[in-house]
């Protein structure tokens, strides 16, 4: 029985028609990656599966539940990650975390802070604002808030722009793990070469219509 | 145009040429204010009017928040539109009558004040629809200021009021030859607004209308590369 | 996730972030004076003139620096999408809009609260007065309750910065003029009775828009 269950989803601005065609299923624990050409309509669509924005027509099931009628139960299951960083600029790697921890009712001995932050080696900005951290370690500690809590639908958008090597790597591995334990998995990337890397289906998003890759 | 909104029109043109018979010619001189008390016939409806298309917008903006229906905020937006129109007149016949009577062209008298800040939160609405990108998110900023518009009417007209202790006359004071003009005026204008709402919003539905063939068509592009 | 540590949480981050920064009170308080500076400048007034506005200046000064104080506590949110990251969470934005309309509010307060006694003393006051708490708590509900709403619908608009004092400033009339007239009444001579009406007035804008406003707020907060 698929999870993710999206069909025909179609979505415009104004009258500019941005996706038209959208369906595909997903089973428990399988990665999709999809890739496409810059404005192709890729991130509206992650947008609509995140409950962000509602498509005009078609369908997105997750688990039973209709992603744009029962929005609230999803959110509850759903990582999301975005270009921005959902991150409070004046406020300190930890406090941002902990923050989105304690909201999301993680108990205290439950909490992955310190484990998501050793994962991707920066425990050492730990108490660093912030502002005051490159774009690539911002990115880290934005990937690691939508990992605060287990979620059973991950949504990362280009999670690889701006991470190095190793982080690629650890980032690689933590989705096939996520994978392992039955959390599903969408990607956006404009990186073939991490694509490819990956273990999982390859989608197009290509003039508004969704296509294997 | 519609046959229909023809036909209003019509209607609507007779009824005011006959209002503005009955307003300069029919109806008697004030006894104290003399010919310029004329304006009364014109500046009052207005600002019922006004006060009443903004109750209606705050209705339709409640009703599109719960069904999200384009047509519904179209039909809010024009009704807004218009009422922006009567506010105006209703303000600037006012400062007409005022400066013969008072000797000012405006004062702060509770009605006149609460049409003003009426009209500023008209003119909020239009300029926010104005300032937004989207279709739905311009209906939106609208209709969230439609109703705490609306709804924040009353509420300044009590406040204004407390203010001052001037006293008001009703219109039910008055003779019933000029009554009678003056509940005629009120349906010509009534009936003129009607009209300029249903224009208003033939133009919009056709905007829209537009809007989705353009996107169609666009879709259809797509579709076919 | 209960109500209170939701309200702890998101207030006590609010407040930290201005504690850190103090971006919001200090200018706050340098705009509130320079106001008043250019008010008496502006207006040529007598003594007993500037006596007797003493209540109006004071609470023009108490509204625009609010409605700097709502774009102040939401920038932190919109500028990295930071609330949407809240929402996504799946909490009740019913709690997500309260704990935003607390922030504003205890800002505005502490704001309020420091400017009075200067203003008293510039604008000439009578002897401070307990009940004067009643206009500015009164005042401060209404206001951060439109205020986080209009903060959300300005966001939706291309210059927010604009729209923001444009939306808020017509609305909060009735409850700028109740404050005005309860603090006019409180620096003379009076009874309690007198200002009955007033706080009718009050009272009646904040209930109504406590129902209303976190309602609205929740629709509006898709995208």
């Amino acid at each position: 029985m698929p999870s993710l269950i999206i069909n025909k989803l179609v979505k415009s601005f104004a009258s500019k028609p941005v996706i038209i065609d959208a369906s595909f299923s997903m089973d428990r624990g399988e990665s999709v990656i999809i890739s496409g050409e810059n404005g192709s309509g890729k991130s509206t669509l992650l947008k609509i599966i995140s409950t962000i924005m509602k498509p005009d027509s078609g369908t997105a099931i997750f688990d039973g539940l209709d992603i744009v009628n029962s929005s609230d139960l999803i959110k509850k299951r759903l990582g999301y990650m975005s270009h921005q960083s959902f991150l409070y600029e004046d406020m300190s790697v930890w406090e941002n975390l902990n923050y989105f921890e304690k909201l999301a009712g993680v108990k205290k001995e439950e909490s992955e802070i310190t484990s998501l932050l050793d994962l991707f080696a920066i425990n050492e900005y730990k108490n660093i604002k912030i502002k005051n951290l490159s774009h690539g370690t911002q990115k880290k500690i934005t990937l690691c808030r939508c990992l605060l809590r287990h979620n059973d639908l991950l949504v990362l958008d280009e999670p690889d722009t701006g991470l190095d090597i190793a982080s690629l790597d650890t980032l690689r591995r933590l989705i096939d793990n996520l994978n392992s334990t039955g959390v599903t998995i969408m990607v956006v990337t404009h990186n073939k070469e991490f694509g490819n890397s990956l273990k999982g289906r390859n989608l197009v998003l290509k003039n508004g219509v969704l296509q294997e890759g | 145009m519609k046959s229909g909104t023809k036909y209003f029109v019509w209607i609507s043109a007779v009824l005011i040429l006959v209002n503005m018979y009955l307003i300069f010619v029919v109806a008697p001189p004030d006894m104290n204010l003399g010919e310029v008390q004329r304006i009364f016939y014109l500046h009052v409806p207005m600002a019922i009017l006004s006060f009443l298309l903004f109750f209606i917008v705050a209705g339709l903006s409640v009703w599109y928040l719960i069904k999200k229906d384009p047509k519904i905020d179209n039909l809010s937006n024009a009704f807004a539109e218009v009422g922006l129109l009567c506010v105006v007149l209703a303000l600037v016949t006012g400062s007409i009558w005022g400066r013969p009577v008072w000797g000012v062209w405006w004062t702060w008298e509770p009605r006149l004040t609460t049409t003003l800040i009426l009209g500023m939160i008209y003119v909020a609405y239009v300029m926010a629809r104005a300032y937004t990108e989207n279709q739905q998110k311009s209906a939106k900023v609208a209709s969230v200021l439609g109703i705490i518009g609306g709804i924040n009417v009353p509420i300044v007209y009590y406040s204004v009021k407390l203010r001052s202790i001037h006293p008001e006359g009703t219109v039910w004071d008055l003779p019933s030859s000029m009554l009678y003009v003056f509940l005629f005026s009120i349906l010509a204008f009534s009936v003129l607004i009607f009209v300029l709402v249903r224009l208003r919003y033939h133009v919009l539905e056709t905007e829209s209308y537009l809007a989705k063939l353009e996107l169609t068509s666009n879709q259809k592009t797509l579709e076919n590369l | 996730m209960n109500f209170i540590k939701i309200m702890w949480f998101m207030v006590a981050k609010d407040l930290l972030i201005e504690l850190r920064t103090k971006e919001f009170l200090s200018a706050s308080l340098v705009l509130g004076l320079l106001l008043v500076i250019v008010l008496n400048f502006g207006m040529q007034m007598s003594a007993a003139d500037w006596i007797m506005s003493g209540p109006g200046i004071l609470w023009i000064c108490f509204l625009f620096t609010s409605v700097i104080a709502v774009g102040k506590v939401f920038e932190n949110d919109f500028n990295t999408d930071a609330l949407l990251g809240v929402d996504l969470l799946g909490l009740n934005r019913d709690f997500i809009f309260i704990a935003k309309a607390l922030s504003v509010f205890i800002l505005i307060s502490v704001m309020e609260l420091i400017l009075i006694p200067v203003f008293i003393v510039l604008l000439g006051f009578n002897p401070i007065s307990l009940f004067l708490l009643l206009p500015v708590v009164l005042f401060n509900i209404g206001f951060s309750l439109i205020s986080t709403v209009f903060a959300v619908v300005a966001r939706q608009t291309k210059s927010k910065d604009l729209m923001l004092p444009i939306l808020l400033l017509p609305i909060n009339l009735p409850i700028l003029i109740a404050a005005v007239e309860m603090t006019h009444i409180i620096s003379g001579e009076f009874v309690f009775t007198d200002l009955t009406n007033w706080l009718v007035v009050l009272v009646g804008f904040d209930l109504i828009y406590l129902v209303i406003c976190p309602w609205i707020f929740g629709i509006i907060l898709d995208e």
